[in-house]
Formats: C-alpha cells, sequence, structure tokens
C-alpha cells in the first residue's frame, strides 16, 4: 500500500511537471509571436528603430523565458530560435532585405518547438 | 565539468531511490518486467550525464514513469494471475520422476550441458540424484532430490519438534541494533542485565547475539573469538 501512494505521489508530481511544461512553453511561444507581429507592423511602417528596439525586448524576454524552458526542453532547440532572435535588432534597423526571412524562420522554428511536445507516437 | 558531476550525484540518488522503491524484488531474484525497468532505468539515467544540453528533468521523468509503470504492474500481477503469467511467465518441470522433459526442453531451448551447469550450481553433479527439477520463472532452477540423496535433518533422529532457536545481532561495535532487539522481544534492560551479570559494559561489546532461548555470544573489542 505505501507503494501504491508513492506510485500515485509520482504521478502527480509526473503531470505537474508536464501541464507546468506544456502552458508555459505555450505562453512563452504567444509572447515570442506577440513581439515578432509588433516588430513586422513596425517594420512595415518604416519605424525601423521602434522595431529595432522591439527586438531587443524580444531577445531579454526569450533569454528569460529559455531559463526556465532549458529545464524540460533540450538547448539545441533552444539555441536555434535564441540565434533567430539575436539576428533580428540588426536586422530591422538596417532594413535588411532578411528580415521577413528571419520572421518565417522564427515561426518554423517556434512551431517546431511546440509541435514536438504534442503528444504523438511518432 | 561540475554540472556533471553535480548531476551524476542527483542521477545516483535518483536511481538508488527508484531502486529502494521498486522493493527487494529488483534486486534479488529478476523477473522480465524488473529487467526491462532496469535496462531501461540505466540507459535513461546516462543520457542527461552524457550529453549535458538534455535537461536533467526529462530523466528525472522518465524514471519516475517507470517507477509508475512496475508498481502498477506488480499490484496488478499480485490481483490477476493471467497477467503475472503473461508478462513474467509461469515455471516449467524440466525433470520429472527422474526423467528430462526433452520436448520441454526443446521448447525452452535450453541444452543438457545449461541443464548440467545448472544443477552444479544447486550442488548437485549427478544428474540420477533429481527427482524434480524446476525452472522458475526468474532463470534459477529449484530441485528436488530422490529421497535417497537428500541430506538428513534433524527430524528424521529426533521424532518430537524442538523450539526453534532465532540468533538476532543486538549489539555491533559497542551500539545496541534496536531492530535486533526487536525481532526477539527484548528491551535494552535485558541486554543490560545480561552484560551486568557479566560485568561488561555495552561500549566494550564488539558483537552480542543473543537467542531467543535467551543464551547469548558475547565478543569484547579487542578480542580474538
Amino acid at each position: 500500500m505505501k507503494r501504491l501512494w508513492a506510485a500515485i505521489v509520482l504521478i502527480v508530481i509526473c503531470g505537474g511537471v508536464c501541464a507546468f511544461n506544456i502552458y508555459y512553453l505555450n505562453m512563452a511561444n504567444k509572447e515570442t509571436l506577440r513581439y515578432a507581429e509588433r516588430i513586422v507592423s513596425q517594420y512595415k511602417k518604416g519605424e525601423y528603430e521602434a522595431a529595432s528596439f522591439t527586438a531587443n525586448e524580444l531577445e531579454n524576454s526569450w533569454e528569460k523565458n529559455e531559463k526556465v524552458l532549458c529545464r524540460f526542453l533540450s538547448e539545441n532547440k533552444l539555441e536555434n530560435v535564441r540565434v533567430i532572435i539575436a539576428e533580428l535588432p540588426n536586422l530591422a534597423e538596417y532594413e535588411n532585405h532578411e528580415f521577413s526571412f528571419y520572421i518565417k524562420k522564427l515561426h518554423a522554428a517556434l512551431e517546431h518547438i511546440t509541435g514536438k511536445e504534442k503528444l504523438s507516437i511518432y | 565539468m561540475l554540472t556533471i558531476i553535480l548531476r551524476t550525484v542527483i542521477i545516483y540518488v535518483l536511481v538508488v531511490f527508484a531502486m529502494r522503491i521498486m522493493g527487494k524484488r529488483q534486486i534479488g531474484d529478476m523477473q522480465p518486467t524488473d529487467l526491462v525497468v532496469t535496462i531501461l532505468i540505466s540507459e535513461i539515467a546516462a543520457i542527461p550525464i552524457q550529453d549535458p544540453s538534455n535537461p536533467l528533468l526529462i530523466a528525472i521523468i522518465s524514471v519516475f514513469v517507470l517507477i509508475i509503470l512496475e508498481i502498477i504492474m506488480s499490484v496488478i500481477s499480485m490481483k490477476c494471475s493471467f497477467i503475472n503469467t503473461l508478462t513474467n511467465g509461469r515455471s516449467v518441470i524440466v525433470i520429472k520422476d527422474g526423467k528430462i522433459q526433452q520436448k520441454v526442453m526443446k521448447k525452452l531451448r535450453i541444452t543438457v550441458p545449461d541443464l548440467v551447469e545448472l544443477l552444479r550450481s544447486q550442488g548437485i553433479f549427478d544428474i540420477n540424484e533429481v527427482a524434480y527439477a524446476i525452472l522458475e520463472s526468474n532463470g534459477s532452477l529449484s530441485v528436488l532430490q530422490k529421497n535417497y540423496y537428500q541430506p538428513a535433518k534433524a527430524g528424521d533422529v529426533c521424532k518430537t519438534d524442538t523450539e526453534t532457536i532465532y540468533p538476532s545481532l543486538v549489539i555491533s561495535d559497542g551500539k545496541i541494533i534496536k531492530r535486533g532487539l526487536n525481532d526477539l522481544g527484548k528491551t535494552k534492560a535485558d541486554i543490560n542485565r545480561i552484560l551486568n551479570s557479566k560485568c561488561i559494559e555495552i561500549k566494550d561489546v564488539f558483537i552480542m547475539i543473543l537467542d531467543s532461548s535467551g543464551d547469548s555470544t558475547i565478543i569484547k573489542k579487542g578480542e580474538k573469538k
């Protein structure tokens, strides 16, 4: 009976950790996409400096989220996103033609992370 | 490097905890399910140590899930004999009435040298001595020798059953072993009484073994037995 109780406690711990992982990943994902949308709209309006400033904010916010996410996800996956986000401030400020390509890459990288966390047997 | 050391310590504690929580069954006689869980735990536990980019939490959660599965499976196996047979298999008679069951051995893919080796590990060197041999689900062989070859027991000589005496370690290196006392239903006062009668103090005792009949064996520190 003692072992059964231990199993129940472990089920609760595992469930809690998994739920927090999914919640935090979704929250970080939404926050990043929100920032990305703001950067794109500022860029389209020609507010390049403001877009660069927002991109810097995104970098800080991702850095904060990454500290928590690296406890659940492989660092290699998170590094991809970090590298893309780090490029955005310069690309936005100097109106680089690769800006939209990097935004697409950011979307793809985030989708890859969240997709891998969805329940699947493949 | 420090991270790897810290992770190794955490994984060590985790695996020891896992083995303890899964029970003694896991260490002594391994059933197929136990073996699977043990192999998986050792594999999973090694991942975050070998590759620090992998989060430690993944290994911890995976080990926890294996513990949960093992406990649930053992409870189900206990309640349902069909599941028990399905997961752990059943014991099989390989020698019956002194005759080797060749069909069974073929089915189990056991050769005669394998069987002889298993018998030798049981201290039996002549196959003719065996009346029954049963291959247990954990791979060990249980043997019942023919009456003629069975060792004599006290009961063969003395027909009346006497009380079985249970010896227990009650003092080790000057310290009282409470569990040993509890096993015999004795108290610290009983030990003091015995030691006082022999003018020995507890701190001077290296080993004291007491049995259920009240007899004691005492070895003092620095004394050779």
